[in-house]
């Protein structure tokens, strides 16, 4: 399950606003994760368990469950996206015991609920919801009443799940606490003075403290106003042990652990637009000066390696794989690497021929899609070198591969990814004019004529941005009407039109396909009728040439040709019906600059269509289901 | 917070139609250009406002409508266009009033935006719109971090890289001192930011109209009408049982609808209006209070001002017609024009792969147009 927990445990009056307030806030920095239905529970001074929860969106349902009229010493919260159980308002977390006594939220899936919700139904348990989530409570209840503390039957409790989890409970018999445990999915740990929180995110308490501590796989512990317990759960149970011997734990030091985010919370908050997705177009330039600064000693580390490699496999999902597409393009073309581009969820099957004298290259923005995370799992069984390509310090993916190249985005929210994908293309672009240089392929001058246009990208992407976004929601107004869309491109261009083609598929649910240009009359082009959008991508004349005769084919069918082209190719801009004049510039860098229009032109004809390009239906920004 | 409202003159760009009455009360689908106004305000749980206007007499309907859910300060105009309004309430303005110019059709979310810049920075804000033709609007100059780095109020020519000056703002008391040195907004905008001052501008790409020319009303009507999801009929309207009615409609009270009349929505049919019989009305026509239309005219995507008559047999399209104007019978517009040659800003639409600009004829307050007269497109007629 992909949903947002937060949970909080502060000295009272250490806000100046109600503890619901505090949960409310920190929930809506959180609703990227999901927002099918939001819920959250506080134990009042007067030792009180209360739990409100709705289906729908925060800002929808916020009056209605009354975030700001709940004080307390300890809360949890909890922003859901829906996989056992639709979203409703039983479904959602959190979910209680019997007696109304312990509140848990949880983000994951519980593999074996079934079987202990049966074993509980057995012993007198009643279930009011769907969910996997509502089996702690009572399985903590259950423990209780055979005789252990709230911490002990906590710690049995979650030595009997099996799956992902990241858990908080709050009981009251102790009201001081909140209890949590992490396995696989994200949990992390924020100080601050007189309050301590834990969140799924980073930015969930970012207004309050940037000195974090990430959880890790099998840990558990509680959390107090003044107090941290961290502890490494070392003994599973099974199903039915019933008995009162509590799991063996060992105690760790995390002092060691404990980082300064550097971050400012106005990173993690739309200033100045009307969404996170404008926000993020209008940020790339900043997104890859910071990238483009640092690059130069993360490369380094791991050039060596994969200069020396047989084969470069490089895998992603949604956006990340099209940046891989165009990793993999380059190095054959300017690092004379053989490579290769697999989506994630597909790495599996090609996973026997990977060797040890192989490197992958596992491309994600959070660092936690499970998908890659899995295929990693196994190309390091294989025996190959894993190097990661992650925006989020220290996720899942950088912790279990052997090297990692951070992109230097800053906290991407808005579900489609734009900024994450133009810093990772300009990462995978640099590595490949690295090796090129290392393997001898690619002369001195060429190499710098490169690197001095990747150096300016930030430039050309904020001229391309001011230039073109009006001209673009003009575009937007007409392709709003569109049912469908094709986007063609070859080469280096084919995987931007695919980026392009994702973009506006997901945030303005307009069907768009993108095909190679010169497959197109193999098929697609039986579709193409009068009006019909075809929007080309022609990065410079090492594709001009072969994309003219692809035009005039969609003009002799009276499409509705737009392209994305240099402004110095006349004879495409006259031929072309909607033409969007770009800087001229190094076609294997292009592709940077080339999908900003793009995004642009999906956010607006999402925003003419009355949708929040925020939060597109069905989707969620990191996803940890495979 | 508080809100300023500038509801000002009549406008250069629509004094024939108005009659010199101030161009916020002009009626669109039966509430005029302020209501709207009034109504993004309310949203944002704004109820004091400061309305600036220099016929303060004109604004009592609104104030009474709204008196209720809104506390207003009603000011007479001191000085001179926009830099008078905005001095008459220098020191709300000061304090960090919205300033809001009533001519401005906007989404609520708009002002969400806007407002949230304003607190979460505590510095100046202006709402910016990405528009290709900056040249009616004002041209505001963004930096890649979101901050405003030069404005220029009347461009000449269509400006690259610029957006349109979206109307909406959060100023200091710094900057209302350099309006009032100055005695001008951009020059004043110029020099705070040149001496290393920080203006934000919060970027809207959503609904933005600026009714300052009659085209203008013909945009919000589309967008108004194009919010409606079902028919409103009143129950006090007399329609024959021969008229066809489809799509959402609104028929307002005492309205009369003749037999074999068709009205296709979206439209807006005002209060004691006259439909004669066999009359057509397409969609996005907007017929204001006690008009009238003869029998056999057609109309579409029209702003029928109140108190107007179109006489028998007449054809109107993208046209605005005035309050209390006059159409004789038998008289056409023509619609097709080519705006790159003849300078006529038209509405774009897309049929049968061919692209067709439009726009129809402005007819003035009180104007009569004889019988039988085919009128050109962007004809305006006072």
């Amino acid at each position: 399950m992909d949903c947002g927990i937060i949970a909080i445990a502060a000295k009272p009056k250490t806000f100046k606003v109600k503890l619901g307030t505090v949960i409310k806030e920190s929930l809506k920095r959180l609703e990227y994760r999901g927002y099918d239905s939001v819920g959250f529970a506080v134990i009042t001074i007067g030792r009180e368990l209360i739990v409100r929860k709705s289906k729908g969106m925060i800002d929808a349902v916020s009056r209605k469950i009354g975030f700001d009229f709940f004080d307390g010493i300890v809360g949890i919260g909890h922003t859901r996206w829906a996989t056992h159980g639709a979203p409703s308002d039983v479904n959602a977390h959190p979910h209680t015991d019997c007696e109304g006594r312990i509140a848990v939220a949880h983000n994951g899936i519980i593999e074996n609920y079934l079987e202990i919700k049966e074993a509980l139904i057995q012993r007198g348990h009643k279930f009011t919801s769907d969910t996997d989530t509502e089996v702690v409570p009572h399985l903590i209840e259950e423990f209780k009443k055979l005789g252990l503390s709230s911490y002990d039957a906590f710690k049995k409790a979650i030595s009997m799940l099996r799956g992902a989890y990241a858990i908080v409970a709050i009981d009251i018999d102790e009201p001081d606490k909140v209890f949590f445990a992490k396995m696989t999915s994200p949990l992390v740990i924020g100080f601050a003075d007189k309050a301590n929180f834990i969140a799924s995110d980073i930015p969930a308490f970012l207004n309050y403290t940037r000195r974090i501590l990430v959880v890790k796989d099998g840990e558990l512990g509680y959390i107090t106003h003044q107090e941290i317990r961290l502890e490494l759960l070392k003994e599973y149970r099974s199903i039915g042990d019933w008995s009162l011997k509590v799991p063996q734990t060992k105690i760790i030091d995390y002092s060691k652990r404990v980082r300064f985010i550097d971050w400012t919370p106005e990173m993690a908050i739309k200033a100045g637009y009307p969404h996170f997705m404008l926000k993020e177009i209008h940020e790339q330039p900043q997104a890859l000066s910071q990238t483009l600064a640092g690059i130069h000693d993360d490369v380094v580390k791991v050039l060596p390696i994969v200069t020396k490699a047989e084969k470069v496999i490089i895998m992603g999902a949604g956006t990340s794989y099209h940046a891989s597409l165009l990793g993999s393009l380059l190095l054959n073309n300017v690092g004379g690497l053989w490579s290769h581009a697999i989506i994630s969820s597909e790495a599996l099957w090609y996973m026997k021929s990977i060797t040890d004298r192989d490197v992958v290259i596992a491309v994600s923005q959070s660092g936690e899609t499970i998908d890659t995370l899995l295929a990693v799992r196994e190309a390091k069984k294989r025996g190959a070198l894993v190097i990661a390509l992650s925006n989020v310090v220290d996720s899942a993916i950088p912790r279990e591969s052997d090297l990692t190249i951070y992109t230097k985005a800053g906290p991407e929210i808005g579900v489609a990814a734009t900024k994450t994908f133009t810093t990772q293309v300009a990462t995978l672009s640099y590595l490949a004019i690295k090796v090129g240089q290392a393997r001898g392929l690619l002369k001195e001058s060429e190499a710098n004529e490169m690197l001095h246009w990747l150096k300016n990208t930030p430039e050309l992407v904020s001229r391309v941005i001011s230039i073109h976004e009006a001209r673009i929601r003009s575009l937007a107004r007409r392709l709003m009407n569109k049912h469908s869309a094709f986007y063609l491109g070859r080469g280096i261009g084919l995987p931007v039109s695919m980026e392009g083609a994702l973009k506006l598929k997901e945030v303005a649910y307009i069907h768009a396909e993108a095909y190679p240009a010169g497959e197109s009359k193999h098929g697609p082009i039986a579709l193409v009728e009068e009006e019909f959008p075809v929007i080309f991508t022609i990065l410079g004349r090492i594709d001009a040439d072969l994309l003219k005769s692809n035009i005039e084919e969609m003009n002799a069918r009276y499409a509705w040709t737009i392209g994305v082209v240099p402004k110095n190719i006349e004879e495409l801009i006259k031929l072309l019906k909607e033409p969007i004049r770009m800087p001229v510039m190094n076609e294997y860098i292009a592709p940077i600059v080339y999908i900003v229009p793009y995004q642009l032109l999906a956010y607006y004809t999402a925003v003419t269509r009355g949708y929040d390009p925020d939060k597109p239906r069905n989707l969620a920004k990191t996803v940890t289901v495979v | 917070m508080e809100a300023v409202v500038l509801a000002g003159g009549a406008g250069k760009g629509l004094k024939v139609i108005t009659g010199g009455k101030p161009k916020t009360l002009i009626p669109i689908a039966g509430k005029c250009v302020i209501e709207y106004v009034m109504n993004v305000l309310l949203r944002n749980n704004i109820s004091n406002v400061i309305l600036v206007t220099d016929r303060p007499s004109d604004f009592e309907d609104i104030t009474i409508k709204y008196g209720r859910r809104i506390k207003f300060d009603i000011r007479r105009q001191k000085g001179v266009e926009v830099i008078g309004a905005i001095l008459t309430a220098e020191d709300e303005l000061s304090r960090g009033a919205i300033l809001f110019y009533g001519d401005t059709i906007i989404d609520a979310d708009a002002l969400r935006m806007l407002i949230n810049t304003y607190l979460e920075f505590n510095e100046p804000v202006i709402l910016v719109v990405p528009e290709e033709d900056v040249r009616l609007y004002g041209a505001v100059r963004v930096s890649d971090e979101g901050m405003v780095r030069g404005i220029i109020e009347k461009p000449k020519e269509v400006l690259e890289g610029y957006y349109a000056y979206g109307g909406i703002a959060v100023l200091n008391k710094e900057l209302i001192e350099l309006i009032r040195s100055f005695n001008s907004l951009d020059e004043a905008i110029n020099d705070y930011v040149n001496r290393g001052g920080k203006v934000r501008a919060a970027i809207w790409g959503g609904l933005w109209i600026d009714i300052g020319y009659p085209w203008n009303l013909l945009e919000a009507i589309y967008h108004v009408l194009n919010e409606l999801r079902e028919s409103r009929i009143s129950s006090r309207a007399k329609i024959s049982s021969k008229a066809v009615i489809e799509g959402p409609v609104i028929i307002e009270d005492g309205a009369f609808i003749d037999h074999n009349a068709i009205i296709r929505g979206p439209a807006y049919i005002g209060k004691d209006v006259m439909i004669g019989a066999n009359a057509f009305i397409r969609p996005y026509t907007s017929i204001e209070l006690e008009s009238s239309v003869g029998s056999y005219v057609e109309l579409v995507w029209s702003s029928i001002q109140p108190y107007a008559t179109i006489g028998r047999a007449s054809f109107l399209g993208y046209s605005v017609v005035g309050p209390k104007a006059v159409i004789e019978p038998f008289v056409y517009t023509k619609l097709l024009i080519e705006p790159e040659k003849t300078g006529i800003k038209a509405i774009r639409e897309y049929k049968r792969r061919r692209e067709y600009f439009k726009i129809g004829s402005f007819i003035g307050y009180k104007a009569r147009v004889k019988s039988y007269l085919t009128l050109e497109p962007g004809t305006l007629i006072s």
